[in-house]
């Protein structure tokens, strides 16, 4: 095994299983899980909602204890006091104090790491500043929309500058441009020799920033390792060019198809990391491994698709599954037309009751991913979305 | 430290945010200007202050007792359940010092809201001091029996079992006692064990009841030993009013006198004008009269002042006596007279009676009338005679009436050892005390229980605390020995046992009746008060309180 010296944190056979007041036991949240997370790393945790992210990371904080298995950080144990020092964290939750403004929220925290005032409150005005607050700095923090009290749970992170940051789906509720700042921000603190844990739900981001994953489910490592080559398929090709039109890419199919080859898609190689996400968790579930968390979702609920209901749901549904597709043409109102109604809904009811197909999504969302055909992914969609809002900048994600 | 005090100074914004300041005043506010409407004083002025006095440090104690747990408790859980503890114990900060900063920051609020709270009762309570007195006795009742700090002695008790058994011993001799033995046997049908126990319990309240009545034209005396040389002079200076020569007879000079100065003053009590001996004549608010005979009023130092002199006075330190009388015809008042005696060692008998010889030495003679059934004080310039400590005080009751009883625990002395404003910042420093360990407990329930539940646990030791010497008594705890209790009362002494292990007196460190009094809360309680429910219960309930917090999964759900 590796030494821990040179881990930043390192859980061995770490296990969480939740008692209930008579000490049955209820689930089992965390199961013999192994890490090793090195310095200057960004390391992603991933799994379905109640496969134990959050709490492998209270754990790594001390906020709970093991049942099984031991945890260092920074050699020393969780509960370390001074190792604290040395951390940042932002829970799953902001969990801010509700009668202090995002300054005091700032200060009260910079405090408790003995920051010398004067450079407490340079840092708390470069933080308000980065987490753009600035303007809001002295409304009550319990006032701020969710977004802004994730800036300033992300602020109150880093106000010891840390080694490590811990995060807890950083990301949601964010902005795009929050978003893409925040991802700005963990390249920088990578490249000044900074570790990073986040566990995260948006895979984009994950896939963007992350040097290692590691997948959940059920509280056990489904799999675990570099991104590029848990993502790298050996057997395909991958083009990436500017933006192709129709007939380019007509003559590429025919040279293609000349060579014996067959397109298989085209797109940003973004929405990779969710196809494998998927194939996990839907390995898994087929083998019926358990978990104390959700489980895939089974459709719509038979009664929203009734009756009087029934245009209702389908128009939620269209909508959801146009909205993609026609951010990247113009910018229409949401509401469909009557005659793409039908073809979606088929779409869908057909990949319900097909859950084993290779990419079936568990949610209506991820439908457009779907078929293997030439379609602009979802990912793509978003992205041009945010360079919109973020101006002409084109620069991408590597 | 640093930490904890910034745990602290956020409990404490948090507190004041929390609006439980303005709550707490507000409150406070309330209760006080509803207290005239409550207020069901005598008519005097004294009464009104006691009143006063007694309701609002009360009310102050009680609230900030209520306020304490609740946010102490609340804050606590609070952070819990509301998850705010995942950043904390995610900052360099031990749990402990979380737990102790929180403390820290509600006991600073306490000492605030204390300070607040404390100052308007005292500078109110002085500008009462400062109304209309209804007459002389209202007057000398506001400046010597509540706006003082007064030493309270006890008379020696009579060895009534002692006595009973001299008794005994004579009817033994006489041989009367087998007859009564016997009488005893055959009227109530009991064995001669029984009987003689019986004869023995009767004999003793017989003489106790003997002891402590007078027949009209008889009297009662206790015995007071060990007093201490009593108090310094009080010095001060007034303003020549008035002066009036009655021809070659006598000089009386009307001098002006801040109100404390007045009280301290004795009506026919000596005083001294820039060193001359006189007496206090009339005795009004803020001025008296000054009595010179013949022999002292030519001296120099007093012959020649005018209107608007300034005077150094110098009165004599004071002893009071204060008794409850009761009447065998149920009277309101009686007359009587009261004698004071220097007692030599030798005179000290062991124990009281009505059949001591006189003592030679008569210091004072008291003669008047008093009221029965409450508790009468009378004030006398502190004798010179007294500086051997022994003191005796006889009751005569006057005839032609009937016949009086004082009990001797009814029966005590009073001497001044200090002023109402040191007294009045030791029974504050008490109720701080109280506060104190309170913001312990809530830290303590609040570190392993929910915020209901712990309020709900703090309330009960609280209300426990408040009205265990009470409950007690009422149990008869103490009275017997464990085996006799029924059942019921065994659990109530082993209940009872356990709250004054875990809680402090609250009833000894509950200082608004002394303050009413008028009696000394000496530095000695506060100190036992400190060392006791600050030292070891409250770092007691600290300690705990980190211990578990330490071992506890701060993000395990509670509900
Ligand atoms: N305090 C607790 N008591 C009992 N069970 C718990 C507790 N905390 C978490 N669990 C259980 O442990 C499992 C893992 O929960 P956890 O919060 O780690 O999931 P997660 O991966 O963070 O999910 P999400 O994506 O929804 O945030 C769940 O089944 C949850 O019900
Ligand atoms: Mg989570």
């Amino acid at each position: 095994m590796a030494t821990t010296s040179d881990s930043v944190v390192q859980t061995v056979g770490l296990t969480k299983i939740f008692r209930d007041f008579w000490m049955r036991e209820k689930v089992t949240a965390v199961s013999d899980l192994n890490l090793n997370i090195a310095p200057r790393e960004v390391f992603g945790l991933l799994g379905p909602n109640g496969s134990g992210k959050s709490t492998t990371l209270k754990m790594i904080l001390g906020l709970l204890f093991p049942t099984k298995g031991r945890i260092t950080i920074f050699g020393k144990v969780p509960t370390n006091v001074a190792v604290k020092a040395r951390i940042g964290f932002l829970p799953e939750e902001s969990n801010l104090y509700n009668f202090l403004d995002a300054r005091e929220t700032l200060d009260f925290y910079g405090r408790l790491f003995h920051i010398p005032r004067a450079q407490r409150i340079k840092r708390i005005d470069m933080l308000l500043e980065m987490v753009g607050l600035k303007g809001a700095a002295y409304r009550r923090v319990g006032e701020y929309s969710k977004g802004m009290q994730r800036r300033i749970g992300l602020a109150q992170a880093l106000i010891n500058d840390p080694d490590l940051l811990i995060l807890d789906e950083p990301t949601s509720g964010l902005d795009p441009i929050g978003t893409r700042q925040f991802k700005d921000l963990i390249r920088t603190l990578v490249h000044r020799g900074k570790s990073i844990i986040l566990s995260s739900h948006l895979l984009g981001d994950v896939e963007d920033v992350c040097d290692n994953v590691c997948i959940l489910y059920g509280g056990k490592l489904q799999t675990q390792g570099k991104i590029d080559e848990l993502l790298s398929r050996k057997e395909l090709t991958q083009i990436t060019t500017d933006k192709l039109d129709d007939a380019t890419l007509a003559t590429i199919r025919q040279t293609l198809e000349k060579a014996g080859r067959e397109l298989v898609e085209v797109g940003s190689p973004h929405d990779k990391l969710e196809n494998l996400f998927l194939r996990i968790v839907e390995d898994a579930q087929r083998h019926h491994l358990a978990t104390g968390g959700a489980l895939g979702g089974a459709g719509v609920a038979e009664f929203l698709t009734r009756d009087g209901a029934q245009p209702e749901g389908a128009a939620v549904i269209e909508s959801l599954v146009a909205k993609p597709e026609k951010k990247t043409e113009q910018p229409e109102p949401i509401s469909p037309q009557p005659e793409q109604v039908e073809p979606k809904t088929q779409v869908l009811q057909e990949l319900l009751t097909k859950p084993q197909q290779d990419a079936a999504p568990p949610t209506p969302t991820n439908k457009p991913t779907a078929k293997p055909t030439v379609k602009p992914s979802q990912t793509q969609a978003d992205r041009s979305v945010i360079d919109d809002l973020l101006g002409n900048d084109k620069e991408s994600g590597e | 430290m640093k930490n904890i005090f910034a745990v602290a100074r956020h409990t404490f914004s948090q507190c004041i945010r929390m609006k439980i300041a303005v709550a707490f005043i507000l409150l406070l506010a309330g209760c006080l200007i509803a207290l005239p409407y409550v207020m069901t004083g005598d008519g005097t002025l004294a009464g009104n202050i006691r009143t006063f006095l007694s309701y609002s440090v009360s009310i102050t104690g009680i609230l900030l007792s209520i306020v304490t747990v609740l946010v102490t408790v609340s804050v606590v859980a609070g952070d819990i359940s509301q998850k705010h503890i995942y950043l904390i114990i995610a900052k360099p900060l031990g749990r402990w010092e979380y737990l102790v900063g929180r403390w820290l920051g509600v006991v600073v609020l306490n000492a605030l809201l204390l300070a607040i709270a404390a100052g308007s009762i005292f500078l109110f309570s002085q500008y009462l001091r400062e109304k209309q007195a209804r007459n002389y006795t209202d007057r000398r009742i506001i400046e010597t029996e509540i706006f003082t700090a007064r030493q309270e002695q006890s008379p020696i008790i009579p060895n009534y079992k002692q006595i009973a058994a001299d008794q005994k011993e004579i009817f033994r001799k006489r041989g009367l006692l087998n007859s009564f033995l016997e009488a005893y046997e055959s009227q109530r049908g009991l064995t001669r064990e029984k009987a003689e126990e019986m004869f023995d319990k009767d004999l003793e309240q017989q003489v106790k009841e003997g002891l402590s009545s007078a027949r009209p034209g008889g009297a009662l005396f206790w015995m007071f030993k060990g007093l201490p040389v009593i108090g310094e002079k009080t010095r001060g200076a007034g303003i020549v009013e008035s002066v009036d020569v009655e021809e070659a007879r006598r000089r009386l000079i009307g001098i002006s006198v801040p109100v404390w100065l007045g009280g301290r003053l004795v009506p026919r009590g000596p005083v001294t004008i820039n060193g001359v001996d006189g007496v206090v004549a009339r005795l009004e608010k803020g001025r008296f009269l000054a009595v010179f005979n013949p022999g002292n009023m030519q001296r120099g130092e007093i012959a020649n002042l005018k209107d608007g002199d300034k005077v150094e006075i110098q009165a004599d330190p004071t002893i009071q006596l204060r008794y409850k009388v009761s009447a065998g015809n149920g009277a309101k008042s009686l007359k009587r007279t009261i004698e004071f005696y220097s007692a030599t060692e030798g005179q000290v008998p062991a124990g009281g009676g009505k059949s001591m010889l006189v003592p030679k030495l008569r210091i004072k003679q008291l003669p008047g009338e008093g009221p029965t059934g409450t508790m009468t004080t009378v004030t006398i310039a502190a004798p010179e005679e007294l500086s051997n400590g022994n003191l005796i005080v006889r009751y005569v009751n006057k005839p032609p009436v009937s016949s009086v009883s004082i009990r001797s625990k009814n029966v005590s002395l009073l001497y001044r050892v200090g002023g109402f404003t040191g007294n009045f910042i030791r029974a504050v420093i008490l109720v701080f005390c109280q506060l104190v360990f309170l913001s312990a407990l809530g830290v303590f329930m609040g570190s392993f229980l929910s915020f209901p539940v712990g309020v709900l646990s703090c309330s009960v030791l609280l209300a426990s605390g408040w009205i265990i010497d009470w409950l007690s008594d009422a149990l008869g705890i103490g009275k017997s020995s464990f085996g006799e209790l029924d059942f019921t009362s065994q659990m109530g002494v082993v209940v009872s046992y356990v709250v004054k292990v875990i809680m402090p007196n609250f009833t000894e460190m509950s200082p608004s009746d002394k303050l009413v009094d008028g009696l000394n809360i000496p530095w000695r309680n506060v100190g036992s008060a400190v060392l006791w429910s600050i030292v070891i219960r409250t770092t007691f309930y600290l300690t705990v309180g980190c211990l578990i917090f330490r071992k506890r999964e701060l993000a395990r759900v509670q509900v």
